[in-house]
């Protein structure tokens, strides 16, 4: 099958109508961008923009990074064993149980991570009188969260498994338990990598709304700072920075991950 | 067989959840049940001097940590900050997340309702602030179709706002910080905001590049602070009462605020 | 636990009036987002060049960025930076048809490029020029493979509209906590909240799957 890159570089300029649309209109669209951008931007301001608050509060800041990350990690790796515990429950024969799990699945997805957390912050003791501080509530939040993404992602993996690894299982007699454990879980592990890389780059990502609670990670120190000094353009542009930067390091680790299995599979 | 028990299990789990107790009910004891744990949690809402969150260090400052600081010393028991918002400091306390609020809290009629407050030891008093460029000289000046006030939410000053202004938009802001008012109006998407008078001004002489000013020394409404313990929890409260009197008695309030006053 | 009903009916109008300002972020949003991502994707199959770059550079950014920041600095930076004098429900709405146009752009390219190389050859072969070639060929081919990932990002969309609720924008959100921050009734108005949007996003989502069953089925 032939990318749409070449498709477009095999429509040469045939006419009037394709030069104007491949060359003259993409050229004036960017022009007029950037002339839009050296007029709408207030020069003077950028030149005033003083980066030092970033560096008079880098503990604070570095305080918040770190936190997003343990939060992340953490929620996520709960995430990933209630994931698992939920797919694997997928295969129990008995009806309403798996009912229950996928209609548990759906409520989690169907709903925006803002309001869970807010939930469970404000209207779980309510309910069952079990109160969390802001830190643990967005824990739980995303580690409920993520868990029905990466069931689905364990499922998808557990199918994608050759069926004639389950026949040999059964055939070298190995019970239920030990089937589940040694041959399937490790190979469903390696396929859903890729898959679990990019949930955990979204989480990543979505742990900035957890600054709607002032958990205390990345987004809520750089907005408490923001909003002491009166500086938000030194203090989002950074932490957008630095989000990008961590996005890219996990882009990277997942990539080397990848291959490692690769290496490790041959 | 397992996975029926498996069901009942999460059915039985489910009843109870339902059937938890809400709100433990009070006992009154909550001095003792501080002591025994060794551990006290106080509720601290961003208003300036009262408590300010400072973002370098991350540690709450301002008068009533210094007060508190004092209690949690005569109790010999460690502290905790548990940090809330006008609209969240009461269902903190009515759920247990602080054992009590030293905020600059107003004593309210509403949140008397769910709370138990302590005498007040200060007063302050809802102002309106406009910007520094604004030509507006009374209420009336602002209260004109199209023009916003804002407020934060939860706080005495929203109730306020919303009966003075009857023309204008009131606008709430959910987030948790002192000085978003002033905030608001220095970026121009406020005409004018309403909130305590003491705190907003602390607030601008420490960010003298927020070019926000009061509208006029004139105070909307008094209002008095004190600390809210959770509901029937007398003991506590007359506790607490005594410690405030004491602080008021031998000079160590008057000391505490004129530290944070500069 | 006691669910306090009246409370709800009281403050019923105001709710509903957030329900129809999420709906209306929703859809101005998506409206921007599909204008931003055919301009963006149209950059991607150019191939080569600036305005390539540009558009591949712009995925790569706001795919990577957390919405919050996007709205918190298009909000707080904006009327700065860019002399802008957007209202909060403007400027969020923009905020979040930024991050949306960036998937866009790559669900259209997807679609686009997953049309088979042998169904262009033959209208060529057929005589037809290049406009009705995508107008009769490409597009609905493309288009109808593109269904269940643009009402992926629908839903997408109305989990992030709660987030503009941060810079006050009165969406149902919005006016759920500040409600209960009125009347100490979060439990009643956050559950509620959560409700509506689960009965907002499930019909979605059901259709994508069953979408994406169809889709397969018809592969196979």
């Amino acid at each position: 099958m032939v990318s749409g890159t070449e498709l477009a570089r095999a429509e040469q300029p045939r006419s009037t109508l394709s030069f104007v649309v491949y060359w003259i209109l993409p050229t004036a669209l960017g022009v007029a961008l950037i002339a839009w951008l050296i007029v709408g931007v207030n020069w003077s301001f950028v030149r005033g923009l003083d980066f030092s608050v970033v560096y008079q509060y880098r503990i604070a800041l570095l305080q918040g990074l770190l936190n997003t990350v343990l939060i992340t990690f953490f929620s996520l790796l709960l995430g990933l064993a209630l994931g698992f515990a939920f797919a694997c429950l997928a295969y129990v024969p008995f009806a309403p149980l798996r009912w229950l799990i996928a209609a548990y699945i759906e409520v989690l997805r169907d709903t925006p991570l803002v309001v869970a957390l807010f939930w469970i912050h404000f209207a779980l003791p309510v309910a069952t009188g079990i109160t969390t501080t802001a830190f643990e509530s967005g824990f739980i939040a995303m580690a409920l969260q993520s868990s029905a993404y990466l069931a689905d992602a364990v499922r998808a993996g557990i199918q994608a498994i050759p069926k004639g690894q389950w026949d040999a299982a059964d055939a070298l007699g190995l019970s239920r338990m030990w089937k589940w454990f040694d041959v399937i879980l490790p190979q469903a592990f390696k396929i859903i990598i890729p898959p679990l890389a990019n949930i955990a780059l979204g989480y990543f990502k979505a742990s900035s709304v957890l600054a709607l609670l002032s958990v205390g990670e990345l987004t809520t120190v750089a907005t408490r700072i923001s909003n002491y000094t009166f500086k938000p353009i030194e203090m989002f542009t950074t932490i957008g920075v630095v989000y990008l930067c961590l996005g890219y390091f996990l882009s990277f680790l997942t990539f080397r991950l990848e291959k490692l299995f690769r290496i490790a599979q041959t | 067989m397992l996975n029926k028990i498996l069901m009942v299990g999460a059915l039985g789990t489910l009843v109870t959840a339902v059937a938890a107790p809400t709100v433990r009910a009070a006992d009154d004891n909550l001095l003792q049940t501080i002591k025994n744990r060794g551990m006290m949690r106080v509720c601290d809402v961003d208003y300036a001097p009262w408590n300010v969150k400072n973002p370098g260090t991350n540690q709450w400052e301002g008068v009533n940590v210094d007060i508190v600081d004092l209690i949690a010393g005569m109790l010999k028991v460690k502290l905790e900050h548990v940090d809330a918002t006008w609209a969240t400091v009461i269902p903190s306390i009515t759920t247990q997340k602080c054992d009590f609020a030293a905020a600059g809290l107003y004593i309210s009629p509403p949140r008397a309702e769910l709370v138990t407050f302590t005498r007040p030891f200060a007063t302050d008093g809802i102002a309106l602030f406009v910007s520094a460029t604004s030509p507006a000289k009374t209420v009336e000046d602002l209260d004109k179709p199209g023009k916003t006030i804002v407020v934060r939410s939860g706080g005495f000053e929203e109730g306020v706002a919303k009966a003075l202004f009857k023309q204008a938009t009131v606008k709430t802001l959910t987030a948790d910080q002192a000085g978003i008012i002033t905030l608001e109006i220095a970026s121009g998407r406020a005409d004018a905001g309403a909130g305590g008078y003491y705190g907003n001004l602390v607030f601008l002489k420490a960010n003298p590049n927020v070019k926000v000013k009061p509208l006029s020394d004139e105070l909307l409404s008094k209002t008095s602070i004190a600390y809210a313990v959770p509901p029937r929890e007398y003991f506590f409260r007359d506790w607490l009462n005594a410690v405030i009197l004491n602080l008021e008695e031998n000079g160590k309030l008057k000391e505490i605020l004129v530290k944070w006053s500069k | 636990m006691s669910f306090d009903t009246s409370v709800i009916w009281q403050n019923l109008p105001m709710l509903l009036a957030g329900i129809w300002l999420t709906v209306a972020i929703v859809f101005l949003s998506l409206a921007v987002a599909i204008v931003i991502g055919s301009l963006v994707c149209a950059g991607t199959l150019l191939g080569r060049g600036f305005v390539y770059d540009l558009s591949v550079g712009y995925v790569a950014l706001f795919r990577a960025l957390p919405e919050p920041v996007i709205i918190f600095w298009l909000y707080y930076c904006g009327p700065l930076i860019l002399n802008s004098k957007l209202s909060a429900f403007e400027s969020g709405t923009i905020a979040l048809a930024i991050p949306s146009g960036a998937y866009l752009a790559e669900i259209f390219r997807a679609g686009i490029q997953a049309v088979p190389r042998g169904q262009i050859e033959a209208a060529r072969a057929l005589g037809l020029s290049s406009f009705w070639l995508v107008w009769d060929v490409v597009a609905p081919q493309a288009l109808r493979m593109m269904i269940p990932p643009i009402l992926g990002v629908v839903t997408i969309l109305i989990k992030n509209s709660a987030l503009v609720s941060a810079i006050g924008v009165e969406e149902l959100f919005y006016r759920a906590t500040v409600l209960g921050g009125q009347t100490f009734h979060y439990f009643e108005f956050l559950t509620v909240a959560a409700v509506v949007y689960f009965l907002m996003i499930l019909p979605l989502s059901v259709l994508v799957q069953r979408q994406e069953r169809r889709l397969l089925a018809k592969v196979w």
